[in-house]
C-alpha cells in the first residue's frame, strides 16, 4: 500500500531532479536551517464545543545537493476540550463533578524535496501519536485504546510564478490500521513582499470542502529571524468546524527571507 | 526568464484549483448519529441502600469518527464507560453509591461526542456533534434512629431522630405511628428533633413525610412506649459472691437489668423482669469486661474489654465478632464506653499513668473504630438517655491543676473542650434524659448550655442519678441511704436543698455501688459488691 502511494511522487522526484540538472535551475540550497517556536490552534464546532491547543514545533532542513534537501519537523500539541460547554448543552449547568477531556499529540515528519526556480516537489513520511484522557473511559475507535498511531505519506508539488506559488499536495494518513484519510489540498500563495505571504487554500478532508487562508510574516527589520503566522479555515461539514491557527517561530541558521525560505528550505 | 502568467492568470488558475477541491462528500451527516435514550433515572431506597444497577445506552456514530469521548457531570454518576462494537458504543452509566452522596435528588448528564481529524495529518481532533443523556438520581430520605428509643406511656416527650435527607428534601411532617409530632425542627440533613404528644403504650415506627417525594420512606426507628413498671423493693443475688461491679444498665425495652462484673474474669449478667417477677440471671462471658452500654436502638450491648469491643445481641446475648481498636499503642487499653444518639460510641482509654491517651469512636453501623486526635488522661464518659452529649472527664490523683472537661457532640461528631475543669475521681459523669444537667465527680452539678455551676451535692456521695427531667438528683450516700435533692433551681454554686428524709434501702448493695434509674423515673437500681437492689424512687 505504502509503495503504491509513493509510486507517483517517486517517479516525479527524479524527473524534477533531472530537469534541475538540465541547467534550468539557477539557485541552490546554501545551508542548513533550524526553526523553533510555539504553535496554537483553536478548533470550534458550531453547536458543540471547542478545543484549544498549544504546543511547540521544531523544524529544520539539511541540503543534500544543490537542489535536493531533507526537511524534518516535530510538533507537540496539548489540547483541552471545553467540557463545560458540552455538559451545559447536555443537561444544564453542570453541578458537582465534571469530567475533563484532554488530548496529546506528538508528531514527526521527514520530507525529501527537490527545488528549482520553476517549483518544488517533495515526498514525505510522517509518524504521529495521539493520546486521550477524556472522561472515565476514552478510546480511539481504530484501536480500542487511548492511543492512536498515525502513519502518513505525502506528496507535494509547487509551481512558482513570480510572486505567486501554486501548490498541490496529497496526504494519505493511515489511522493505526483503521480507516485511511486521503486529503488533497490546493494552495495559492502570493508574496506582496518577500517577507509576507498571503495564502488561500482548499482541501477535501473527509470529502467535504474546507477553505482557509493564512498570512505569514517574517519581518526583515528583525533580521529575518522571527516569523509569525495566523490562519483560519472553515469546513462545510455539518456541524461546521472552524480552525484558527497561530504560531511564532524563531529561525536559526540561514538568514533568508520568507519567500526563499518557503521555496528552498521547507 | 519571464513569468508564464501574469497575476490575473495566476488568480484564475488558483481559483480553479481550489474549486476543484470542492465536491460532494459523504460527511454532511452528524458525526454521532443517535442514542438509544436521552434520559436515564436511578433510584435508591435509602442512603444506606446498595447502589442501583448500572444502566446502558447505545450510541451510534459515523465511520469517520476517530475518537469517541463519553464524559459526565453531576455527583450522581460515579463512572461512565463504554465498549465499541463497530459503529456503535454501548455506554454504561454507573450511579454513585447512595452512602457516598447521601439522600437527595441529583441531576447530571452524559455527553457522547465523536471526534474527527481536524487536519490532513490528524494532528488535532475536532469535536463533532454531541449526543446527550440526562441523568436523574433520587436517593430517598430515610429514618434510622430515634433517641431515646423508649418513652413512658401517656407522657409527652422529645425525641432526637437521625437519618438522612432531612434538609435535602423538605420534611413536611414527622409521625410516630399514625400520630403526628406536636412540632419538629430540622437540625441538619441527618438530624431532626420532634415533640410527640402523650402516647398509649405500644410500638411506634418513626416516619417522616416529604411532600415532594412520592415513594415509601424507609425507617428503622421505632419508639417503644412503655407503661410504667411498678417495681417493688427487692434485692437480687449475683451468680458469684462479691464481684466487682463495673456498670449497671437498665434495658427498658426488655425490662431487664444488666450488670458488667468481673465474675470468672468478666461476665455480663442480665436479670429479666417477667410477669411481675425477676427471673433467673442469664450470663455471657466477656473476657476482662470493663464496661457495657446499649446501642442507640437498644439492639446491641457493646461490651468493652481492655483490647477490644464485643457487640452482643441484646435479645439473645449472643456475642459477635469483637473489634480491636486500630493503632492502640502498646500499654494503652480501653476503659469505658458511652453511646451517642447517632449509634456512635466514645471509647475511653488509659495507660495506667498520668499520661494522655487517645480515645476512639466506634460506629455501630459500619463496625469501624476510629482513633481520635485529642488525648485525655484516664478519661471516663457519661451520656444522656437521648444521647445528645457525651461528657468526658479526666484526671489523676497526682494532678495539682484540674484538667479540662471535654464533650463529644453527637451532631458534629467532634470532641471539644468545655470551659470547665475537674480532676476525675471514681464517679463517672451523670446526665438527665435530655442533657440539661450533668454532675461531675458526683458533686458539682452544671447546666449543659452555658456550663455554669448550678450547685453541689454532698461530698459523701458515692453514686448519683438524675430523674428524667433533671429536677431531682438521687445520691447513694456513704451512710448507705438514698438522698434526694432539688436540682431544678440554680443555687449559683451553693449546696442543693435536700428533699425529704434519707431513704433507707431495702437491702445493702455493698461497696463500689453503681446506680441507674428507670426511664419513667420511678425506680432506682443499685448494684454493689454484695447484691443488686431495686428501690422505688422517693
Amino acid at each position: 500500500m505504502a509503495i503504491r502511494r509513493l509510486a507517483i511522487p517517486g517517479l516525479l522526484l527524479p524527473l524534477l531532479t533531472l530537469l534541475g540538472t538540465d541547467g534550468a535551475m539557477a539557485e541552490s540550497t546554501q545551508g542548513s536551517t533550524l526553526e523553533a517556536g510555539m504553535i496554537a490552534n483553536e478548533v470550534d464546532t458550531s453547536g458543540s464545543t471547542s478545543v484549544g491547543s498549544v504546543g511547540a514545533r521544531l523544524a529544520g532542513s539539511i541540503p543534500l545537493t544543490n537542489y535536493l534537501g531533507v526537511a524534518l519537523s516535530g510538533d507537540y500539541l496539548n489540547s483541552s476540550v471545553r467540557t463545560r460547554k458540552i455538559l451545559e448543552e447536555a443537561g444544564g449547568p453542570p453541578l458537582g463533578t465534571r469530567s475533563a477531556c484532554k488530548f496529546d499529540s506528538t508528531d514527526g515528519d521527514i520530507k525529501l524535496f527537490a527545488h528549482a526556480p520553476l517549483g518544488k516537489i517533495a515526498i514525505g513520511y510522517g509518524l504521529g501519536q495521539l493520546s486521550s484522557s477524556c472522561g472515565d473511559d476514552s478510546v480511539f475507535t481504530a484501536t480500542g485504546e487511548d492511543k492512536l498511531t498515525t502513519h502518513r505519506y505525502s506528496f507535494d508539488a509547487e509551481v512558482y510564478l513570480g510572486d505567486f506559488t501554486l501548490a498541490a499536495s496529497r496526504v494519505s494518513t493511515d489511522l493505526d490500521g483503521g480507516s485511511t484519510l486521503d486529503t488533497n489540498t490546493f494552495t495559492a500563495s502570493w508574496y506582496p513582499l518577500d517577507s509576507l505571504r498571503v495564502s488561500v487554500s482548499g482541501n477535501d478532508l473527509y470529502g467535504q470542502n474546507t477553505y482557509g487562508f493564512t498570512v505569514e510574516h517574517q519581518p526583515e527589520a528583525l533580521g529575518n529571524s522571527l516569523g509569525v503566522y495566523v490562519g483560519y479555515s472553515s469546513s462545510e461539514q455539518s456541524p461546521r468546524t472552524s480552525i484558527l491557527n497561530f504560531g511564532v517561530m524563531y529561525y536559526f541558521g540561514q538568514n533568508v527571507d520568507l519567500k526563499r525560505r518557503d521555496r528552498e528550505y521547507r | 526568464m519571464h513569468h508564464w502568467f501574469d497575476a490575473r492568470h495566476v488568480a484564475s488558475v488558483s481559483l480553479l484549483l481550489i474549486l476543484s477541491a470542492c465536491g460532494g462528500g459523504d460527511g454532511n451527516d452528524p458525526v454521532t448519529t443517535g442514542v438509544s435514550t436521552n434520559a436515564v433515572s436511578f433510584h435508591a431506597d435509602a442512603p444506606d441502600a446498595a447502589a442501583p444497577a448500572s444502566q446502558t445506552v447505545t450510541a451510534t456514530f459515523a465511520s469517520k469518527v476517530v475518537q469517541l469521548a463519553v464524559i459526565h457531570s453531576g455527583d450522581g454518576v460515579e463512572r461512565v464507560s463504554y465498549t465499541l462494537a463497530g459503529n456503535s458504543a454501548v455506554v454504561t452509566i454507573e450511579p454513585s453509591s447512595p452512602s457516598l452522596i447521601g439522600a437527595g435528588e441529583y441531576s447530571g448528564a452524559v455527553a457522547i461526542t465523536g471526534y474527527v481529524c481536524a487536519d490532513a495529518k490528524c494532528q488535532t481532533l475536532a469535536p463533532g456533534n454531541t449526543l446527550s443523556v440526562k441523568v436523574t438520581y433520587e436517593v430517598a430520605p430515610a429514618v434510622r434512629l430515634v433517641a431515646p428509643d423508649v418513652a413512658t406511656a401517656n407522657v409527652a416527650g422529645r425525641a432526637i431522630i437521625h437519618g438522612a435527607g432531612f434538609a435535602n428534601f423538605a420534611v413536611s411532617g414527622v409521625m410516630f405511628g399514625s400520630t403526628p409530632a406536636t412540632s419538629f425542627t430540622v437540625v441538619s440533613d441527618t438530624e431532626l428533633q420532634a415533640l410527640y404528644p402523650a402516647l398509649a403504650a405500644g410500638s411506634y415506627p418513626v416516619e417522616i413525610a416529604v411532600s415532594t417525594y412520592q415513594g415509601t420512606i424507609s425507617t428503622t426507628a421505632t419508639l417503644d412506649v412503655l407503661d410504667p413498671v411498678p417495681y417493688t423493693a427487692a434485692a437480687l443475688n449475683y451468680p458469684a459472691a462479691s464481684p466487682a461491679i463495673h456498670t449497671l444498665l437498665y434495658d427498658a425495652t426488655r425490662s431487664s437489668l444488666i450488670v458488667a462484673t468481673d465474675i470468672g474474669g468478666g461476665t455480663l449478667v442480665r436479670y429479666p423482669y417477667v410477669n411481675g417477677a425477676w427471673g433467673a440471671p442469664e450470663s455471657v462471658a466477656v473476657s476482662s469486661l470493663k464496661d457495657v452500654a446499649l446501642s442507640t436502638n437498644s439492639a446491641q450491648l457493646l461490651a468493652v474489654s481492655p483490647s477490644e469491643l464485643t457487640p452482643i445481641n441484646a435479645d439473645t446475648l449472643e456475642t459477635q465478632t469483637a473489634i480491636a481498636p486500630p493503632a492502640l499503642p502498646s500499654g494503652n487499653f480501653l476503659t469505658g464506653i458511652a453511646v451517642a444518639n447517632t449509634n456512635r460510641a466514645v471509647l475511653t482509654t488509659s495507660d495506667g499513668t498520668s499520661d494522655a491517651t487517645l480515645p476512639y469512636v466506634y460506629d455501630a453501623a459500619s463496625r469501624t473504630m476510629t482513633q481520635q486526635v485529642i488525648g485525655l488522661v484516664n478519661a471516663s464518659a457519661g451520656t444522656s438517655a437521648d444521647g445528645t452529649q457525651v461528657i468526658l472527664t479526666q484526671g489523676d490523683p497526682s494532678f495539682t491543676t484540674d484538667p479540662a472537661v471535654y464533650f463529644y457532640d453527637a451532631s458534629t461528631e467532634v470532641i471539644s473542650a468545655l470551659l470547665v475543669a475537674a480532676n476525675q475521681k471514681t464517679i463517672t459523669p451523670a446526665l438527665d434524659t435530655h442533657a440539661t444537667r450533668v454532675v461531675l465527680n458526683g458533686v458539682s452539678v452544671y447546666d449543659t448550655i452555658a456550663f455554669t455551676l448550678l450547685g453541689t451535692l454532698p461530698s459523701t456521695t458515692l453514686a448519683v442519678v438524675f430523674n428524667p427531667d433533671g429536677t431531682r438528683a438521687y445520691t447513694y450516700d456513704s451512710t448507705g441511704a438514698v438522698l434526694t435533692f432539688d436540682t431544678s433551681t440554680d443555687m449559683t454554686g451553693a449546696a442543693f436543698t435536700q428533699i425529704g428524709a434519707p431513704l433507707a434501702l431495702a437491702a445493702n448493695p455493698g461497696d463500689a455501688v453503681k446506680m441507674t434509674i428507670s426511664p419513667d423515673g420511678n425506680t432506682l437500681f443499685l448494684a454493689g459488691s454484695s447484691q443488686l437492689v431495686i428501690q422505688p424512687a422517693p
